[in-house]
């Protein structure tokens, strides 16, 4: 009996040592909490995991703490994850402070570098920015877009008295004062039905994200082409004019609007609250799903962020970069699982089957077929906004300045201050930031 | 030594070593988590440290806290937290000891209108705070149709900044009062009934029981209910975090939300440690003098 129990017991030693020697390899990935992850794991438990024999394991963490749980993470040396899917805005804190792996050459000679589309790459991957050296890799594309109720824009009656009113036909807007027109046109108050749903919220980085655009096609921007001179480039003429414009939109805006973002916005197009609405690309699924709007699912349209005519009579389109791209973890166990990933991620074979499932490609080829295209209604807004995509600071302080842009845009757009004290502050402000950082004498 | 002796000895000794055995894993459990951190932290108050960088430490004496001291922006937010604490402490207080006051006396239904008043207290802060956001909502939110029904004009709770302080001090107060209230009341249920009968064969108003007999006996346990309250109240960080973000503007940004952006967004370790300590002798400095305030009432 005696000799049994040790016969077993040995047997079950040897079992799990065996297992713990030449288990399969486990690859550990952070992203956020969204549809995109979940397809990559799905595509990943499918094609990856049974060619290479590495099983992969997302880590879901929910949008108010993702930034947090990244920071936290590297700046342990944590090595629970091996790749990151995170923010461009991490690059700079990330690299400075060596969590992130230098993958220049790697990219170069593993993958076809070239076909990468190149705007994404650039902003998912470089840093210092122009510098020629990758920290990341596309991973998650995104742009906001705008949705719209195609409906009501096709509507004879609509179009005759906007027609009326305004002296242009009622079309998808190219202009911010094309937007604004039909923002005010569709704002019936006494119907409960306004123009548009837009992100003036301090929440996140609502108001950020949803005026950056908007300053840039004005001709403003953060700071000189050439350096990191912020006074009188943020808020210069234009840049005043970009937030006094930005703010007027809430007269068209539900009341009590100004703490909308992404979630909200979808909530007023689906509950038939707004006539547009700002959306990121990749959540847009949720106002044309009929689970998630089952009202207007079939009516919705979507149009890239507008422009401002320039002096040379020129549109200036300008629209911010959202998504993921997937850094590689200094502290990871696992770098040579984590390569193959990557070398996985970037193939053609890949990107199709991604495609196919609803995903964003990350292949200039894929992003402009007509099978992408044409796949989803908010795909060709999607891929035209990759023209014209631009990125916030990526500077290891990048958050003390988001904190101030959150501050005072969203304060503008709630009344607590004139646009131009918001932009004068923040650039006051921001310049002292720099000038602590050294980047500005 | 004799025997006796001898045996006394490791008996004791037994004894002893029996005891740390069993209190020590537990001494060092606090000294590696919470002393340790303490000490740790307070070491960090004085350098330049970041942990996402990696630049050398360097000590910078009192700089930290010179910087924090001399920023007007964290004395704004120490101000918000102040008014926040004051009304929402306020509001907890009045409330919670009234109904303490009327649910002391036991009725029909009395076991399950106290339980069903005290399951605000027992939810997650992000739970509450998340469906708030909804009542709360301009748009779509209960609160407003409620209104709604009497005529009143749709109310801005979150966005407007007059207000988006006080909505979120209502939900502090919707989830606490019923913590205030059940202190309240175990104060209020172990005063002796035969107080009150001699209160009453003197002929006594109510409003002198309650001056002089209810008040008196129950007034440590109040104090030490806002006690409570008031280093709970000045830490709020879940329910604005969730709700507002600190916004419109800066309006609700309490000082705790503004030590979490410093060491977790900004990741300034050392000054971060150093506004830490800061509020941490604010907070013991409340907790002396609401405490000193117990003694006086005890005595």
């Amino acid at each position: 009996m005696k000799k049994g129990i040790g016969f077993t017991l040995i047997l079950l030693v040897v079992f799990t040592l065996s297992i713990l020697a030449f288990g399969q390899k486990t690859l550990s990935i952070l992203s956020g909490e969204y549809t995109p992850g979940r397809l990559i794991f799905d595509l990943a438990q499918k094609d990856f995991t049974p060619k290479t024999g590495i099983e992969v394991k997302f880590d879901y963490v929910a949008w108010a703490q993702f930034t947090d749980k990244i920071l936290v993470t590297l700046s342990a040396h944590d090595s629970s994850y091996d790749l990151i899917l995170g923010d461009s805005q991490l690059l700079g804190v990330a690299t400075n402070g060596g969590h992130y792996v230098d993958l220049t050459d790697w990219l170069k000679q593993n993958i076809a570098f070239d076909k990468l589309a190149p705007a994404p790459q650039k902003y998912y991957g470089e840093y210092p920015p122009e510098s020629g050296k990758y920290y990341g890799v596309s991973g998650v594309l995104d742009v906001p877009i705008i949705g719209y109720r195609r409906d009501l824009f096709e509507d004879p009656a609509e179009k005759e008295a906007f027609k009326a009113k305004y002296g242009y036909d009622l079309a998808v807007p190219k202009t911010w004062d094309e937007l604004r027109d039909i923002a005010e046109f569709f704002t019936r108050p006494d119907k409960n039905f306004y123009g548009l749903a837009y992100w003036p919220a301090k929440t996140f980085d609502a108001v950020t994200m949803g005026f950056q655009p908007v300053m840039w096609s004005f001709g403003a921007d953060y700071h000189a082409p050439d350096s990191f001179e912020v006074e009188g480039y943020l808020n210069s003429e234009a840049g005043v004019k970009a937030l006094e414009f930005y703010v007027s939109l809430m007269k068209f805006a539900p009341p009590g609007s100004e703490n909308y973002y992404w979630n909200e916005c979808i909530q007023a197009i689906a509950q038939g609250l707004v006539a547009m609405s700002f959306e990121w690309g990749s959540w847009a699924e949720g106002m044309v799903n009929k689970e998630t709007n089952p009202q207007y699912y079939d009516k919705i349209g979507f149009f890239p962020f507008p422009g401002k005519i320039g002096d040379d009579g020129q549109i200036r389109q300008a629209a911010t970069l959202g998504g993921q791209g997937w850094s590689l973890v200094n502290y990871s166990q696992n770098k040579d699982a984590a390569y193959e990933f990557l070398k996985w991620w970037c193939s053609e074979e890949t990107q199709k089957k991604y495609m196919e499932m609803g995903g964003i490609p990350i292949l200039t080829d894929l992003l402009n077929s007509d099978e992408f295209l044409s796949a989803k209604p908010y795909n060709q807004a999607f891929a035209d906004s990759f023209g014209f995509v631009r990125d916030f600071w990526t500077i290891p302080e990048y958050a003390s300045l988001l904190e101030l842009c959150q501050n005072y845009w969203s304060a503008a757009c709630v009344g607590m201050m004139t646009p131009k004290e918001a932009m004068d502050k923040l650039a006051q402000e921001s310049t002292q930031i720099l000038k602590d950082a050294g980047y500005l004498k | 030594m004799d025997d006796s002796k001898s045996f006394a000895y490791r008996k004791s000794l037994s004894e002893y070593r029996i005891k740390l055995f069993l209190i020590g894993p537990t001494i060092l459990v606090l000294i590696l988590m919470n002393v340790f951190p303490l000490f740790w932290s307070l070491i960090l108050s004085f350098t330049n440290y970041s942990s996402m960088m990696t630049k050398k430490i360097s000590l910078v004496g009192v700089a930290n806290y010179s910087k924090v001291l001399n920023n007007p922006v964290l004395w704004k937010y120490f101000q918000t937290t102040a008014w926040f604490v004051i009304v929402a402490v306020g509001l907890e207080f009045l409330l919670g000891f009234s109904f303490a006051l009327l649910l002391k006396e036991k009725f029909k239904g009395w076991g399950l209108v106290t339980t069903l008043m005290l399951i605000p207290m027992m939810l997650s802060p992000v739970v509450v705070g998340l469906f708030w956001t909804f009542i709360m909502d301009a748009n779509f939110g209960l609160l407003n149709y409620i209104i709604g029904l009497f005529g009143i004009n749709k109310v801005s709770w979150l966005t407007n900044p007059n207000i988006a302080l006080f909505s979120v001090a209502l939900v502090d107060v919707w989830m606490w009062t019923p913590f205030v209230m059940l202190i309240s009341m175990t104060g209020l249920l172990a005063i002796p009934q035969s107080l009150y009968e001699a209160a009453d064969i003197d002929m006594a108003s109510w409003w002198f029981k309650f001056r002089k007999v209810t008040l008196p006996l129950v007034s440590p346990l109040l104090v030490l209910a806002v006690l409570f309250r008031v280093i709970d109240a000045f830490k709020m960080f879940d329910l604005i975090f969730i709700m507002t973000g600190g916004g419109p503007g800066d309006i609700t940004e309490t000082i705790s939300m503004s030590l979490y952006r410093l060491a977790f967004n900004k990741f300034k370790t050392g000054e971060s440690c150093a506004l830490a300590y800061i509020i941490l002798i604010m907070i013991i400095a409340l907790s002396n003098l609401l405490i000193r305030w117990i003694n006086r009432a005890k005595s």
